[in-house]
């Protein structure tokens, strides 16, 4: 743990010279790596502060994030390790309500119980003797969130989902999706098939093998396996197409056996970025390919062409972009220099060649519309860097729809007061191609969090309709819209 | 080793350590008899408290009077106590005084063995003397050590999550 004396010692300089870094005011921290209040947020009706709501826009974004970095004079080591904040902004007849609540994990209880921080995280050690006994002790179930049939779970990487309550966003519990499968990884990027099977992985700590995992769409397991892999990769994200599992491996890869993670990883850029594609109906059908080497949290989607060509959309940086040091400057808000993940779309060939076409645009946490994940990637939406961000660890300050066709994208710049988060599309269920993107994004300067809609098909011209809550939430990874028709 | 079942680190000592309580059947692996090498040697009676959450299956209950055979050795008392109970109670007689640490679980599925999820991670419950806890793997003998030096000690094994 940093002890926030000496860090404030250490850091009067860089505190001098940055140009944001809200001072530290008693417990709370840089905007946007903040505790969000013990309780959660009760239902805020927000106040629309700009443009006109879609008629047809029904229904409620779930989104999740980590919300707690401090604890008395102690600061979490990782911006993964913050406790799950489970947010929900239902829209509904033109006004959004929002709602937030911690997962109630038994990581959150522990830590809550000591007054301290004592489990483990990504970055994050445990104090020494913290009951750490299997990985659901650890849990923060605070990286995104899956609709189930009508469950919404809260998705980590390393253990369990975590049910929640759909409608008051209280805690059910870790969910088992099979009694020999308890405690397995499940990661926070399922995918979801048109049929509605439910495909996802589970990272392997240390060893080069992943599990995967098929459910039916009201979860029960259809598929649990084991399949090996050619590195032990970091494996965060991942594509399904629609005969086949594509697993890129990076090589940032576990060397130590000890936590926390960050720590056990290393970079290991000759083994290259190695890419593994594997059918769907026999796991023993695979395919191994070899590009060159690059770092990557993200991808967009995957689809197959008529000859069998795999293409996905992934944010490819040089170095990996979150790492125990940056992790750690993203929490205490200190300007850090990251490795910029870039869009690209890597191109798989049945004949064994590949290949990736990179364009020049900062992107990260990118979405599509989902009717379209199967079909020919033509649109996909990011967050992206503006022509003035503040010298800080989080510079999205924009919203980027690329299109891929052409190669050029359309961008609204929010300035340098605002952060934004990945954008996910809402299809107009009255249409087959058209929808809405909804960016929650953090006031840096009015110090309160707002929701915006934006035209999916013109994101240049900003957005349509803007909410705004009297509170300033920290800054959520991934959401899921569950449209109310 | 099996490349194939990624135990990790976090779980390897457990799971080895645990492994060691391979109990083979029934209450037949009842107490070792334990020689006394001295006849004026002084012996109590462990009496342990066991408190689980349903009555499936049996508690699996070992105790080591070293910290090198606690680590993966045999040890001197084992036992099998059959659930019917959610509260139930066991005793050890006639232990010679001296230093002991336990190990339990609770085998929900009655396979003899302390169950493993496919990457190595423990999933059925377990409880160490002296109210030790895991910390990625068992609590370290002298942490769940208890010491006999009357004729009878009472400890509890609590299996609650």
């Amino acid at each position: 743990m940093i002890n926030r004396r000496s860090f404030l010692k250490g850091a009067a300089g860089l505190m001098a010279s940055a140009t944001l870094t809200p001072k530290l005011k008693g417990n709370i921290g840089p905007l946007g790596f903040h505790n969000a209040p013990a309780f959660g947020i009760a239902p805020e009706t927000m106040t629309l502060v700009d443009g006109l709501v879609p008629e047809a826009l029904s229904g409620t974004l779930y989104r999740n994030g980590p919300a707690q970095f401090r604890r008395g004079e102690q600061i979490l080591d990782h911006w993964f390790d913050g406790d799950g904040l489970v947010r929900s902004f239902t829209i509904q007849g033109g006004q959004a309500v929002l709602r937030a609540q911690f997962a109630q994990t038994v990581k959150r209880a522990r830590d809550e119980a000591a007054g301290r921080f004592i489990m483990p995280g990504f970055g994050t050690r445990a104090e020494a003797g913290a009951p750490v006994g299997a990985p659901d002790d650890a849990n923060a179930a605070n990286t995104s969130l899956m609709l189930v049939g009508d469950q919404l779970w809260a998705l980590w990487e390393a253990g369990s989902p975590y049910g929640i309550d759909p409608s008051d966003l209280s805690t059910k519990g870790p969910v088992t999706l099979r009694p020999d499968l308890a405690q397995m990884p499940f990661s926070a990027h399922p995918k979801v098939d048109q049929d509605g099977t439910i495909w996802n992985f589970g990272m392997a700590y240390g060893s080069p093998v992943t599990f995967i995992w098929a459910l039916s769409p009201e979860g029960k397991v259809i598929k649990a396996e084991t399949v090996e892999l050619p590195m032990a990769s970091y494996l965060h994200d991942w594509a399904v197409s629609e005969t086949k599992l594509i697993i890129p491996l990076q090589p940032w890869v576990f060397t130590k056996r000890h936590p926390p993670f960050s720590e056990s990883l290393e970079w290991q850029p000759e083994k290259g970025l190695q890419v593994l594609v594997v059918d769907k109906n026999d796991f023993s059908n695979r395919k191994l390919y070899e590009l060159p080497a690059g770092a990557f949290f993200h991808i967009g989607a995957a689809h197959e062409d008529k000859d069998g060509t795999v293409r996905f959309d992934i944010c490819l940086a040089d170095n990996p972009t979150l790492d125990a040091t940056t992790g750690a400057a993203m929490v205490l808000g200190k300007p850090i220099d990251r490795p910029e993940p870039k869009l690209c779309m890597v191109a798989l060939h049945p004949s064994g060649k590949s290949s990736i076409t990179r364009t020049p645009f900062s992107a990260e946490f990118p979405t599509i519309d989902p009717r379209t994940r199967e079909q020919k990637r033509e649109t996909v939406f990011t967050v992206t860097e503006g022509k003035n961000t503040r010298n800080i660890g989080y510079r999205f300050n924009a919203v980027m729809a690329m299109d891929w066709t052409s190669q050029t994208p359309q961008v609204f710049d929010f300035g340098p007061d605002v952060l934004v988060e990945e954008p996910v599309f809402a299809p107009d269920p009255e249409t087959q191609s058209l929808g809405w993107l909804l960016v929650p994004a953090l006031h840096l300067t009015k110090r309160v969090t707002r929701l915006h809609v934006f035209d999916a098909t013109r994101v240049d011209q900003g957005p349509v309709a803007t909410w705004q809550s009297r509170h300033a939430l920290p800054l959520s990874f991934h959401g899921v819209w569950a449209s109310a028709t | 080793m099996d490349m194939l079942k990624p135990i990790s680190n976090e779980f390897k000592g457990m799971v080895r350590t645990m492994a060691s309580l391979a109990f083979v059947g029934t209450a037949a692996c009842g107490l070792f008899a334990v020689a006394p090498a001295n006849a004026q040697e002084t012996k109590g009676s462990l009496h342990l408290e066991i408190e689980v959450e349903t009555t499936q299956g049996a508690v699996m209950v070992a105790v080591y009077s070293t910290a090198e055979t606690y680590n993966g050795g045999k040890p001197v008392a084992a036992r099998r106590v059959a659930l019917t109970d959610t509260n139930m109670s066991t005793v050890f007689e006639g232990l010679p005084y001296g230093q002991y640490a336990i190990k339990a679980f609770h085998d929900m599925d009655n396979n003899g063995q302390l169950t493993t999820n496919p990457f190595g991670a423990p999933i059925e419950p377990y409880a160490f003397s002296n109210g030790a806890k895991a910390h990625y793997g068992p609590p370290k003998f002298e942490e769940a050590a208890i010491t006999i030096s009357t004729p009878k000690l009472t400890d509890k094994l609590s299996f609650l999550p």
